[in-house]
């Protein structure tokens, strides 16, 4: 009898630990939904109130100019992604003396690169903000959702206007960088990474193994013609000397690149998508167009020659490293030439290639502004001083403390008055790119700073200006970046750019592996307009519109 | 009625243990299964996080219908039937046929080795599967390759075909899984009474006899259990290997409604899509549950309840 009460006593206590645990994490989200009705009001009125706090706080605490930022130590948690080259934030060098500068204590929790995309909107549903996003790659569209629709970041414009004289100054002399940043409603949610660095005008620089053409005895070709004859040469003739045919004629990294060659074929790359915009502003997707099938045939017949790297489609990034730094590759594309410094000497830069109608153009630009790199949420603590932080990266100054570190000891000034680092750090035996990470968030990109010509040298090496040198007169005059849409359209168009993507993914690939032949054209065409790429070119239009 | 709760009320005091007992399994489910059920109506909503799932405004059946209309929507839903009808037809009567054929090993020790080295892969992660497979359709060096090549076929980059997508699916599951499925089956052939072989082979009863006629027979309402429960997760194919399985060649086959709901709703932050997506994946499953159990106690008289 003793026992079978002990036993139902232990029944009992197992019961109720398994409702009681489960109390407390039913209680917490009704918590926090009571205290998202109150937030969610308007937009603007969060906002202000926020700032009226921090206009409290403002007379005791905070210094409207100069260091530290804030006389009594605060305390601000951070939300962002680690790139894999980077050590942990709260150990890294311009991390740590930045807060000895500021006096604000930064609570970093960053999560890997892997799964970060989940794990963002998650946070996002679960509405348990940070106080900062930090190179949290917010998109329009996140901004669209998260911002003008749900009211969870922070509208930055008077904070701007306010607390970033440098930011402020950068948007005055560039209306079309403030533009570029606003949102659907004209308000700026994030902060972004500008460059204004010859460099960072492309993306993509093109590169072509000099050591193999001096082997061979082969010029730089010119003309598309004259490059599927150097390819073919590549292939067949051995330059590597090893008397293997492992060469890789042409390196494409993966699917979503095999556009860096549409220049020739006058296809360019506006919205950093597959549009063009007329001298009248007048946007068109070119994936119908002919001239995009002739781009394709072309492509077409150099995978089946074996010219083109045969596992590009597999995005395959590990085999692509290491075909790199076997210097496997005859021809490739490349925004920077970190990845195969080993052997960057036998590479170089060359001009666009003429295509089959004379064009000669190189339609990989940039607008210079990578957007959603800063954001503050809502129910951020102090918005002031966490504007003063992020101001100073966009300095020139400040610029360069990001870029490089302190001088003397993690970098020297030159002969040209431009900053090199120290060779423990050039050379260091883990990899340059992994003793970056330990100084700044250069590796991976996407830090909300200012990088001009002088501090472009921590990711360019003199070769990778060269090459950007080289293609920069073929660039478009004009560059637009994707505009912001309201959130009912947000909507549309990620429904519509979801199928678009995967079905333009898959076609163009299957029609240059040979999958498919040419004959599917018009089918595929057919294919775009059903998924809705026009209306979709017209959702685009009224924002670029609205922009002017 | 009165006298009916009286009775109850009696017979719980009696069993006190017991129903404590049941009541722990009761409440994981209503906690754990059925609480978490209420957020189903941001489907029906346009979900907003600073609103929460209670107050965030309708939006009817927007995001049903965007589903409905969208390109893939035809294909998503072939290619998950297809696969799953495929993956059953396979792998749920192979199990079966292991386990008859382990029941006719006579020295144990022979029939203890097969039972192990059969069920073994059950226990590597998909990921090594997947990587296995990868390699093994290599167009140089993979294994599939070398086999095909050895009757002068061509090499193949499986991995990269639509149409093998499936096929390669279906059998790398039959070969992991077979082992572990075929467990129950054995089992449930140890409790068929061995006076009715004995009595079968005075008759004169040949081996495969002995099979047809009495060990499928004993084993059939195992089987038929089993065969609804498959048929109630027809539309759940497994995500993770699909998943790493897929590439952007393949997706025309290989895209099914969960990577679906995780590339839509998980990376790209539309919770009351995917919701919408997913809870028209259950009211499937749930349909063809209810059918299959129907047919089924129409024809066998036997069923889930």
């Amino acid at each position: 009898m003793k026992r079978k009460a002990v036993a139902i006593f232990l029944c009992m206590a197992l019961l109720a630990g398994m409702t009681a645990g489960c109390a407390n994490t039913g209680a917490e989200p009704e918590k926090e939904q009571t205290t998202g009705t109150e937030n969610a009001g308007s937009e603007q009125e969060s906002s202000s109130k926020a700032q009226e706090e921090s206009g409290g706080q403002e007379s005791s605490n905070l210094n409207a100019e100069g260091f530290p930022i804030v006389n009594e130590q605060i305390t601000l948690t951070v939300y962002g992604q680690r790139d894999q080259n980077q050590t942990e934030w709260k150990n890294m060098l311009v991390m740590q003396e930045y807060e000895k500068m500021t006096n604000i204590h930064m609570d970093f929790q960053e999560v890997p690169a892997d799964g970060f995309a989940e794990n963002k909107q998650l946070l996002f549903a679960s509405n348990e903000l940070p106080d900062v996003f930090l190179r949290s790659a917010i998109n329009q569209n996140e901004v669209s959702t998260y911002g003008v629709g749900s009211g969870q970041l922070m509208i930055l414009d008077d904070l701007i206007e306010e607390y970033a004289p440098n930011l402020k100054k950068i948007f005055d002399e560039n209306p079309a960088m403030r533009t570029a940043c606003m949102a659907a409603d004209g308000h700026i949610y994030t902060i972004p990474f500008i460059n204004t660095s010859a460099t960072g005008k492309m993306d993509f620089k093109q590169w072509i193994n000099t050591k193999w053409l001096e082997t061979l005895g082969m010029e730089i070709p010119t003309t598309v013609e004259e490059f599927k004859e150097v390819l073919i040469a590549f292939r067949d003739e051995d330059p590597n000397g090893n008397g293997e045919k492992d060469e890789i004629p042409l390196g494409i990294r993966e699917p979503s690149s095999v556009y860096a060659l549409g220049g020739a074929w006058g296809l360019g790359h506006q919205l950093r998508d597959t549009y063009d915009i007329d001298e009248n502003g007048q946007i068109h997707n070119w994936l119908c167009d002919d001239k995009f099938k002739e781009y394709l045939i072309y492509l077409n017949d150099l995978y089946q020659e074996g010219l083109l790297w045969q596992e590009y489609y597999k995005n395959d990034r590990p085999a692509w490293r290491s075909n790199l730094s076997g210097e496997l590759f005859g021809a490739m594309y490349m925004p920077y030439s970190d990845v195969f410094l080993n052997c960057e000497q036998d590479y170089s830069g060359y001009e666009p290639l003429i295509g089959p109608y004379g064009e000669k153009f190189w339609a990989d630009g940039t607008t210079g502004v990578e957007t959603g790199c800063y954001a503050l949420s809502n129910t951020c603590s102090d918005p002031a001083a966490a504007m003063r932080w992020v101001d100073y990266f966009f300095s020139e100054e400040g610029g360069l403390f990001f870029a490089f570190g302190i001088e003397g000891t993690t970098y020297t000034m030159d002969e040209n008055a431009l900053p090199v680092f120290n060779d423990d750090i050039l050379n260091a035996e883990e990899g340059f790119m992994t003793a970056l990470g330990k100084i700044n968030m250069v590796p991976g990109g996407g830090f909300p700073c200012l990088r001009v010509d002088e501090t472009d040298g921590v990711v360019a090496s003199q070769r990778t200006k060269d090459a950007a040198a080289i293609l920069a007169p073929y660039l478009p005059e004009v560059y637009y970046a994707k505009p912001a849409v309201s959130a009912e359209e947000t909507d549309r168009v990620v429904a519509i750019e979801q199928d678009l993507n995967t079905y333009r993914d898959e076609a163009v690939t299957k029609f240059i592996i040979g999958e498919w032949g040419f004959d599917k054209w018009d089918e595929y065409c057919q294919t775009l307009e059903q998924i809705g790429i026009r209306e979709l070119e017209g959702i685009y239009q009224n924002a670029i519109d609205a922009l002017k | 009625m009165q006298n009916k709760i009286k009775k109850l009320g009696k017979s719980i005091r009696k069993n006190i243990g017991l129903y404590v007992m049941l009541a722990i399994p009761l409440a994981w489910y209503i906690i754990f299964k059925y609480i978490p059920m209420y957020g189903l109506q941001i489907a029906f909503r346009r979900f907003n996080p600073t609103l929460g799932i209670t107050q965030s405004p309708w939006v009817g059946l927007t995001y049903f219908k965007q589903f409905f209309d969208s390109y893939y929507f035809w294909d998503i839903l072939w290619n998950t039937v297809s696969l799953s009808l495929f993956t059953m037809l396979v792998g749920f009567p192979m199990p079966i046929v292991l386990a008859l054929i382990i029941n006719e090993i006579k020295n144990l020790k022979f029939k203890k080795a097969i039972q192990n080295i059969t069920y073994m892969p059950n226990f590597l992660s998909v990921v090594v599967i997947v990587s296995m497979l990868t390699l093994f359709s290599n167009r140089d060096y993979g294994l599939f390759n070398k086999i095909t090549g050895l009757f002068g076929c061509a090499p193949v980059d499986f991995m990269s075909k639509p149409g093998y997508f499936q096929p390669l699916y279906v059998f790398s599951n039959v070969w992991q899984y077979m082992g572990f499925n075929a467990i129950i089956y054995i089992a449930a052939l140890s409790g068929v009474d061995q006076e009715l072989y004995e009595a079968a082979s005075i008759d004169g009863a040949t081996r495969m006899q002995k099979i047809i006629h009495i060990s499928l027979p004993c084993i059939m309402s195992t089987i038929i259990v089993l065969f609804i429960m498959r048929i109630g997760n027809l539309m759940s194919v497994g995500f993770e290997k699909v998943y790493l399985m897929q590439n952007s060649v393949t997706l025309s086959a290989s895209e099914v409604i969960s990577t679906f709901i995780y590339k839509n709703g998980i990376q790209k932050g539309q919770f009351s899509y995917s919701t919408a997506v997913g809870m028209f994946n259950s009211v499937i499953n749930f349909i063809l549950l209810v059918s299959a159990n129907f047919v089924s106690k129409k024809t066998t008289k036997t069923g889930l309840w």
